[in-house]
């Protein structure tokens, strides 16, 4: 059995930085981190697990944007029936804020792309990690990576330009 | 993990988007509770099923019943602990084998004679779709569509095979060959071959036969999973080694895996195959070759070697095809790759052209013999066609 204990202490730190980049919220990512060791735990039921930082990492990425595209849905019915009431309210982003805003948009638009992609898009980009590792955490093949993470790409560009032209409108209505 | 230096270019909003979610303060944690709270949710994962707390309140007698049971419980849970683990059975392993839904692992072939190491890489979904990578090529076969999209990158072509089954089809080599050895694994008997040390894990391993190949199973004992397989795989010119690991079992695998569209900018070409009997499709490739090497037969049936190369190159040449291989060379290669594993796959089956010449009508030069037969079907040196008995080949079947 698993050394818990020990895996914990050695990879909790980064399975808690991706669960928070991610969610940006302290209680979400604390319920991630939970999902991530409990995932790990299954999998290795099925599987011997020959590189644990990896897989819970990979786990930890997957969760998280379980959650963002579930938040994105919930905020999608809410809208639906208060949008009038969002629109054009928004006040002159600071500096800071605007950088945050970036991350925030960017973490909507994972939500909304496949779940494999953002997976990709996120380990290879934010994480740092190469074509081969993400190929052998996900069992794909390279070039598999590859299409996915061309994929992400163009999608993710296409969303924040359109996020960016509906903030713009919102602004020029304003 | 790697570093890849990240590449931000300020004008692009996606690379500015990542930097910022890149540079997001993320508070130190997790925070002990929560720690202790995981390890807590693992434990009881572990071992228990449904969490005391919440079941729901029981009246006093019922109360002392339970935890009667509940003692009971334990010692039998203890016992569980203290006695070791049952020993690892080969059925379990092979059922692991048989049972999964997607599949992936890596086969590494050795080439004694000429050193060489091939690996592959191969993604398996139920039901019938399989992708193999290696060498520059990818193939992607799907069985129920009987289409195989054959991929290479170094001359950015595609070729699409399709299959149709033709009268009187016999069971030939298919690509799948491999994944059904292994899925039939289970319900064969083994013998133990003792352990040995792969990586940080002690294995134990199995020695089973399929198909007349002996094959060897090394399983972990503790996620009784099987780690590696070893089996030597019959060539012309000698004995290959066969090695496949690194599985993992039941990954998530998209189906964007196995398309059967080639990639953008690759050139396709289609092709439709006729499947036949086996000595059908082996005297057209004899005739074709001995048509352009007077009268002579290749000294292999393999597309690796230097007789068949030849042949290709005289048939590139007399079309003067230029860039993508030509679909005509494609064709008679499928054609030698499916009797290359017809041989490699029947142990009752051989191709001797030792001093076997065009219109030797008393010499056998290929045979096989087919599924539930007695006799052997061989193909002579005027390449007809008769059923012989074992005693008639050129060499003694083997067992």
């Amino acid at each position: 059995m698993p050394d818990w204990q020990e895996i914990l202490r050695r990879d909790g730190p980064a399975v808690w930085r991706i669960a928070y980049r991610l969610l940006n919220n302290r209680a979400d990512a604390d319920e991630c981190f939970q999902e991530t060791f409990l995932a790990a735990l299954e999998l290795s039921r099925r599987q011997t697990v020959r590189n644990w930082p990896a897989l819970l990492q990979r786990l930890a990425a997957a969760r998280a944007v379980d959650r963002l595209r579930e938040r994105c849905r919930r905020r999608r019915r809410e809208q639906a029936t208060d949008w009038n009431t969002l629109a054009g309210h928004e006040p002159p982003p600071s500096r800071g804020a605007e950088e945050a805003e970036l991350a925030q948009r960017l973490r909507d638009a994972l939500a909304q792309i496949p779940v494999q992609q953002a997976e990709v898009f996120y380990l290879h980009v934010l994480e740092e990690w190469s074509y081969q590792e993400i190929a052998e955490q996900l069992s794909l093949s390279i070039n598999g990576v590859g299409v996915l993470l061309h994929r992400a790409r163009k999608r993710l560009r296409e969303l924040l330009a359109s996020d960016a032209e509906q903030t713009n409108s919102r602004k020029d209505r304003s | 993990m790697t570093n890849i230096p990240p590449s931000p270019s300020p004008d692009d909003s996606l690379d500015r988007a990542a930097a910022a979610l890149r540079r997001t303060s993320v508070p130190e944690g997790p925070a002990e509770e929560t720690i202790a709270r995981t390890l807590a949710a693992l434990r009881s994962a572990e071992t228990a099923t449904v969490p005391f707390y919440r079941r729901k309140p029981m009246r006093y007698i019922w109360k002392i019943a339970v935890a009667g049971l509940l003692a009971v419980g334990v010692a039998v849970y203890l016992t569980g602990i203290l006695s070791p683990r049952p020993p690892l059975a080969f059925a379990e392993v092979a059922a692991k084998l048989r049972d999964t839904r997607t599949l992936t692992y890596k086969v590494t072939i050795k080439i004694p004679k000429s050193n060489k190491t091939i690996t592959t890489k191969v993604f398996f979904k139920e039901p019938g779709r399989m992708r193999s990578e290696g060498e520059g090529q990818v193939s992607i076969a799907d069985q129920k569509q009987n289409k195989i999209l054959l991929l290479v990158s170094k001359t950015k072509t595609a070729m699409l095979i399709e299959y149709k089954k033709g009268k009187n089809a016999e069971e030939g080599g298919n690509i799948f060959a491999t994944i059904e050895r292994l899925r039939k694994l289970a319900g064969k008997t083994s013998e133990s071959v003792g352990k040995k040390q792969i990586g940080d894990i002690e294995v134990e391993g199995f020695r089973t036969e399929e198909e007349g190949v002996k094959l060897t199973v090394w399983a972990d004992p503790k996620s009784r999973l099987p780690i590696l397989i070893e089996m030597p795989i019959r060539a012309e010119d000698g004995e290959m080694f066969m090695t496949i690991g690194d599985f993992q079992f039941d990954p998530k695998l998209d189906d964007d895996l196995f398309p059967l569209e080639p990639p953008e900018g690759y050139q396709l070409r289609k092709m439709v195959v006729e499947e036949g009997k086996p000595e059908d499709r082996v005297i057209n490739l004899l005739r074709a070759y001995a048509s352009k090497f007077d009268g002579r037969f290749p000294a292999a049936m393999s597309v690796a070697n230097a007789d068949w190369q030849a042949y290709f190159n005289k048939l590139g040449n007399d079309k003067k095809a230029k860039g993508p291989p030509d679909a005509e060379v494609m064709r008679w290669a499928e054609q030698v790759v499916r009797v290359n594993m017809l041989l490699l796959r029947k142990k009752d089956s051989g191709y001797k052209p030792n001093s076997v010449k065009l219109g030797d009508r008393d010499k056998i030069i290929f045979w096989y013999r087919p599924d539930k037969a007695e006799e052997y079907r061989a193909v002579y040196g005027d390449l007809h066609v008769a059923d012989v008995t074992a005693d008639q080949l050129p060499e003694k079947p083997k067992k």
